[in-house]
C-alpha cells in the first residue's frame, strides 16, 4: 500500500475487517456457543498449554543452536503424537505406507525433475484407486498381495522417492525457519481438525453403506457389487476403495489413514492454492491455517463422506490449473486429477464443469487438442471404474440417480432426491449457512464455520482485483451455487466453501498488514474451534471428554453410546463370526464380513417385503421372508411389530442379546442357527457375471 | 474366473458407455409384491373393473386386462399373483399392446404385474382392492 494516503489505508482496513464485529455480535446473538460443552473448550485449552510446553522444551532442547525453526516442528510432533495416543498408532503407519505408496506411482508418471510431491501423491491415490478399482469385482485382493506389490513399488522407485521426500522435508523446515509463528497457527489448527480422527467410526452412512466395501475385501477378498441390497454399491467409490486399501493394509477396519492423508491434502491444498495465486509465503500458510479450522474439516476426519476429500483434491486441481494456464503441460497428471475427482463423487461434475470448458477453450486456442484428449482419456480410464461396473450391472451409469432417464430395473423409474434437503435460499444463503445451518444438514447452526462470512471482503478484493484469484472465486462460487441450488446440503458445497475462503485470505493478504491478518486469521480458527462440538448430534455431547478420560476403552465407550446396533454387531462377530444378520429396524451393516443384509430404503426389494409382511398380522409373510433371506441372526428393535415378533416365536426364536432398544433373536437352538447366505449369493453380481462356476465362500 | 456373460464380455471389450444389451436383476427368491410403483411413462395398463364391491357379497369377478407398451421389443409378460397365493401365473405373453378378459377368478388381493418381456424389467403393477363399504 506504498504511497496511498493513511486515513484511505485504515478506512480500506476497516471495512475489510467489518465482518469481524458483525460476526461476534450475531455469535452470541444467535447463541451459537450454547451447544459448547465445557470441558470440549477447556481440552482445547490444555492442548494449547500442552503445545506451548512442547515448543518450549524443544526450544530449549536444541541448545546452543536455538532456532525458532523448532517450534512448529515441535507444535506438529505433539498433533502426531496425540493422533497416536487417541487414534492408535497403527493408522499413522498405514497412512505413511499408503502415502508412500502413492507418491511412488506418482514418480513413475510424473518424473519429471521438479513436480510437485502432492501432485505426484494425488496421482498416486488416483491410480490406485483406479486399479483397486477395476479389479473389484474379481477376487484378486489379498492383503499379502498387496504388501508384496507394496514393497515391488517401494523397491523399485525408491530413488525417484527419496529425492521428493528429502525436497519435502527441506520445504518444511524452510517455512519453519522463516514463518514459525505462522506454520505453528497452521499446526494448531491442524490439530484441532484431527480431533475427527480420534474418534470410532460413528457415522450412519459410514456403517449402513462406505463399509461395505472394506468389509467384503477383508472377508471375501472381492466386492460383490451387489446394487440390490446397497442401492449406492456402484456409486462412484475411490474414497471407499482407498479406505478398503488400507484396512487390508492393516488387516481391520481403517479410517483414519486415509482420513488423515485427505486432511494432510486439504490443509497442503490451499497453501499450494494461495502460492498459485501469487500470495506470500505467510498469507499461505494462513490459507491452509483456515483450511484446517473449518469445523467440516474436522468431521471429514471422523467419517468416510467423500466432500472433504473433494475439497481438498478440488484445491490442487485448481493450483495445477492456475500454474498450467491452459498449456496443459502434464496432461496425464490433469487427467489423473480429474479422473480422482469423477471417481469420488459424480457430482463433482457441477464443480469440473466451467475448468473443462476453459481448457477446451485454451487447448483449441494453443493448438494442443491431442494434450486435452489425453487429459480425457487418462480422466475417463482412471475415474471410470465405478461408472463402467454402474452401467454393466445397472443400466445407468450415475445408479440410483437419474433413473428417469436411464430406467435401471434395480430402481423405481424416479430420480432419487433427498427431499429433507430442499428448503430453498435467498440472498441471505451465506449468512444462513453459518447461522441457520440445521435448514441444510443433520447438523446445528454454526457448524459450517464463520471463515467464509469474515473472509468475503478478501474474496471481493480478489474479484475486483484483476488477477487469477477472480476466476478461481468466481468459478467456485458459481459451482457452489449450482451445487446448492440443486440441492440445499451445506456438506456438498464445502469444496466451494474452502476454496472462496483460501481466495480470501489470499485477498486480505494482499490489503492488510500481516499482523492483522494474523490477527483475523487466529480469530478464526478460535471461533471455528468453538464451533466444532455443533457439528452433529454426537458432537455436541462432546465424545472427546470420554476419549481422554477412557484412553484405551474409551472408544469402545463411544461406540456404545452412539452406534448400539454396530456396538451388537461386534459383539455378535465375536460369539457367532460366521453368522448371517438381518437388521430390520436399523440398516447398519458395517464389522460383520458383508454378511448383513438391512431392511432400509438402501434396499427395496427388502423394504417393499417388510411392507409387505407388516400387513399380514398372522406373521405367516414374516416367515416367507425370513425362509427366503435365511439369516440365523436377526436385530430388531424392541418392542418389536406384532407381525414380527410372531414370526418369530412361531419359529422358535428367542432375544440372544441387546443393546439400547435393539435386540438380536436368534434360534432357541444354538445347534439350528446355521444360514446358506444363498440369498446373499443369489444377489452377488460379481459372482453372476464375472465368475459364476466359483463355489459358495 | 471365466467371463461366462457375453453381455459384460462385450462391455468389456468395447468398453461402451450405453447400449450393452438388456439388464436383468437376479431372481433373489423374494415375492413380487404390489406396492405401488412408478410406471414406464410409455406403457399403458389397466385392470376393470379395479376394485370388488365385495359388500354386496361378490368376491371374484371377471375383469378387463388392457395394456399397450409400445417401446418393448418383444411384446410384453402380464404376470399374476396374490397375497393368498404367492406362486406367479402367466396370465398373457408376447403381444405389445392388446386386450384380454379374464375368467370369474379375480379377487381383491390379486395382483397384475406387466414385465418387458425382453428384459425382464417390471414395467407396472395393478392390485385389486375390495371397494369400501358405505
Amino acid at each position: 500500500m506504498t504511497g496511498t494516503p493513511a486515513w484511505r489505508t485504515s478506512g480500506i482496513a476497516a471495512l475489510l475487517l467489518l465482518p469481524l464485529p458483525i460476526l461476534g455480535v450475531a455469535l452470541f446473538q444467535y447463541r451459537l456457543f450454547d451447544p459448547l460443552p465445557p470441558d470440549f473448550w477447556r481440552m482445547l485449552v490444555r492442548g494449547l498449554m500442552c503445545l506451548v510446553l512442547a515448543a518450549t522444551v524443544a526450544w530449549v532442547a536444541v541448545g546452543k543452536r536455538r532456532s525458532s525453526a523448532v517450534v512448529p516442528s515441535a507444535a506438529a510432533g505433539l498433533v502426531i503424537a496425540l493422533t497416536v495416543v487417541y487414534a492408535g498408532p497403527g493408522g499413522l503407519l498405514v497412512a505413511a505406507l499408503l502415502l508412500l505408496a502413492a507418491l511412488a506411482m506418482g514418480t513413475w508418471i510424473e518424473p519429471s525433475a521438479d513436480p510437485s510431491p502432492w501432485r505426484q501423491l494425488l496421482v498416486g491415490l488416483a491410480l490406485i484407486a483406479a486399479l483397486v478399482g477395476w479389479t473389484l469385482p474379481f477376487q484378486v485382493h489379498y492383503p499379502v498381495l498387496y504388501f508384496l506389490l507394496l514393497a515391488l513399488l517401494l523397491a523399485v522407485r525408491w530413488r525417484k522417492l527419496t529425492p521428493q521426500l528429502a525436497s519435502a522435508s527441506r520445504a518444511w523446515h524452510a517455512l519453519a525457519a522463516t514463518h514459525p509463528i505462522w506454520l505453528t497457527l497452521a499446526v494448531a489448527a491442524t490439530g484441532v481438525a484431527t480431533l475427527g480422527l480420534w474418534l470410532p467410526t460413528l457415522n450412519f452412512d459410514d456403517n449402513a453403506a462406505h463399509l461395505l466395501l472394506t468389509d467384503q475385501l477383508l472377508a471375501e477378498n472381492y466386492y460383490r457389487l451387489d446394487v440390490s441390497s446397497q442401492i449406492w454399491a456402484v456409486a462412484p467409490w475411490a474414497n471407499n476403495v482407498l479406505h478398503a486399501v488400507s484396512a487390508l493394509l492393516s488387516g481391520e477396519e481403517a479410517r483414519v489413514p486415509v482420513a488423515a492423508l485427505w486432511l494432510a491434502v486439504g490443509v497442503a491444498g490451499a497453501y499450494r492454492l494461495a502460492r498459485a495465486l501469487d500470495a506470500s509465503p505467510a498469507t499461505a500458510i494462513a490459507a491452509a491455517a483456515v483450511y484446517a479450522s473449518h469445523p467440516l474439516t474436522a468431521y471429514y476426519g471422523s467419517t468416510m463422506q467423500v466432500d472433504g476429500a473433494v475439497a481438498g483434491v478440488l484445491m490442487h486441481f485448481a493450483c495445477e490449473l492456475v500454474r498450467d494456464r491452459g498449456r496443459l503441460l502434464a496432461p496425464i497428471s490433469l487427467g489423473a486429477l480429474l479422473g480422482l475427482l469423477a471417481g469420488l463423487k459424480s457430482s463433482n461434475a457441477a464443480y469440473v464443469l466451467l475448468p473443462l470448458a476453459w481448457l477446451l477453450i485454451h487447448a483449441w486456442r494453443n493448438h494442443v487438442m491431442a494434450r486435452l484428449m489425453v487429459v480425457v482419456l487418462a480422466a475417463a480410464v482412471i475415474g471410470g471404474a465405478s461408472y463402467f461396473y454402474a452401467i454393466a450391472i445397472t443400466g445407468n451409469p450415475v445408479f440410483p440417480l437419474f433413473n428417469s432417464i436411464f430406467k435401471s430395473p434395480y430402481f423405481p423409474l424416479t430420480d432419487f432426491h433427498d427431499y429433507r434437503w430442499d428448503s430453498g435460499f435467498g440472498w441471505t444463503a451465506l449468512w444462513d449457512l453459518t447461522f441457520d445451518t440445521g435448514r441444510f444438514g443433520e447438523t446445528y447452526a454454526g457448524s459450517a464455520g464463520i471463515a467464509l462470512l469474515a473472509l468475503l471482503p478478501g474474496v471481493a478484493v480478489e474479484i475486483i482485483r484483476r488477477g487469477t484469484g477472480r476466476w478461481v472465486a468466481l468459478w467456485l462460487l458459481a459451482a457452489g451455487a449450482l451445487m446448492f441450488w440443486q440441492i440445499q446440503y451445506f456438506r456438498y458445497v464445502f469444496p466451494a466453501i474452502a476454496i472462496v475462503s483460501t481466495v480470501g485470505v489470499v485477498g486480505l493478504g494482499r490489503s492488510l498488514d500481516t499482523r492483522v491478518l494474523a490477527l483475523v486469521v487466529a480469530a478464526i480458527v478460535v471461533v471455528n474451534a468453538l464451533l466444532v462440538p455443533n457439528l452433529t448430534w454426537m458432537t455436541v455431547s462432546d465424545p472427546w471428554k470420554t476419549l481422554v478420560s477412557e484412553r484405551s476403552s474409551g472408544a469402545t465407550t463411544v461406540q456404545r453410546a452412539y452406534t448400539a446396533p454396530r456396538v451388537l454387531l461386534d459383539r455378535l462377530h465375536l460369539m457367532a463370526p460366521k453368522a448371517c444378520v438381518l437388521a430390520v429396524d436399523e440398516p447398519v451393516v458395517a464389522g460383520f464380513d458383508g454378511r448383513v443384509n438391512a431392511i432400509s430404503n438402501y434396499d427395496p426389494r427388502l423394504s417393499e417385503a417388510y411392507a409387505w409382511a407388516e400387513v399380514d398380522a398372522s406373521g405367516h409373510r414374516w416367515r416367507e421372508i425370513l425362509h427366503v433371506v435365511g439369516p440365523s441372526h436377526i436385530i430388531v428393535r424392541s418392542p418389536g411389530t406384532w407381525a414380527l415378533t410372531l414370526a418369530l416365536t412361531a419359529m422358535d426364536y428367542v432375544p440372544i442379546d441387546s443393546e439400547a432398544t435393539l435386540q438380536v433373536w436368534a434360534h432357541r437352538d444354538p445347534n439350528q442357527r446355521s444360514c446358506t447366505r444363498d440369498f446373499q449369493r443369489r444377489r452377488d453380481e460379481a459372482h453372476r457375471h464375472f465368475h459364476p462356476d466359483d463355489g459358495p465362500h | 474366473m471365466p467371463l461366462e456373460s457375453r453381455t459384460l464380455r462385450v462391455c468389456l471389450l468395447l468398453g461402451l458407455v450405453s447400449g450393452c444389451g438388456p439388464v436383468v436383476p437376479p431372481v433373489d427368491g423374494l415375492p413380487m409384491f404390489c406396492t405401488p410403483i412408478t410406471d414406464d411413462a410409455s406403457v399403458k395398463f389397466s385392470v376393470e373393473p379395479a376394485a370388488i364391491d365385495v359388500c354386496k357379497g361378490r368376491s371374484l369377478i371377471v375383469a378387463n386386462v388392457s395394456w399397450d407398451a409400445p417401446q418393448t421389443r418383444d411384446g410384453v409378460r402380464i404376470e399374476i399373483d396374490s397375497k393368498l397365493d404367492l406362486e406367479r401365473r402367466v396370465f398373457s405373453a408376447g403381444d405389445r399392446a392388446g386386450s384380454l378378459p379374464t375368467g370369474a377368478w379375480v379377487e381383491p388381493g390379486l395382483c397384475f404385474h406387466m414385465f418387458d418381456h425382453d428384459s425382464g424389467r417390471e414395467l407396472a403393477r395393478r392390485e385389486i382392492t375390495a371397494a369400501p363399504c358405505p
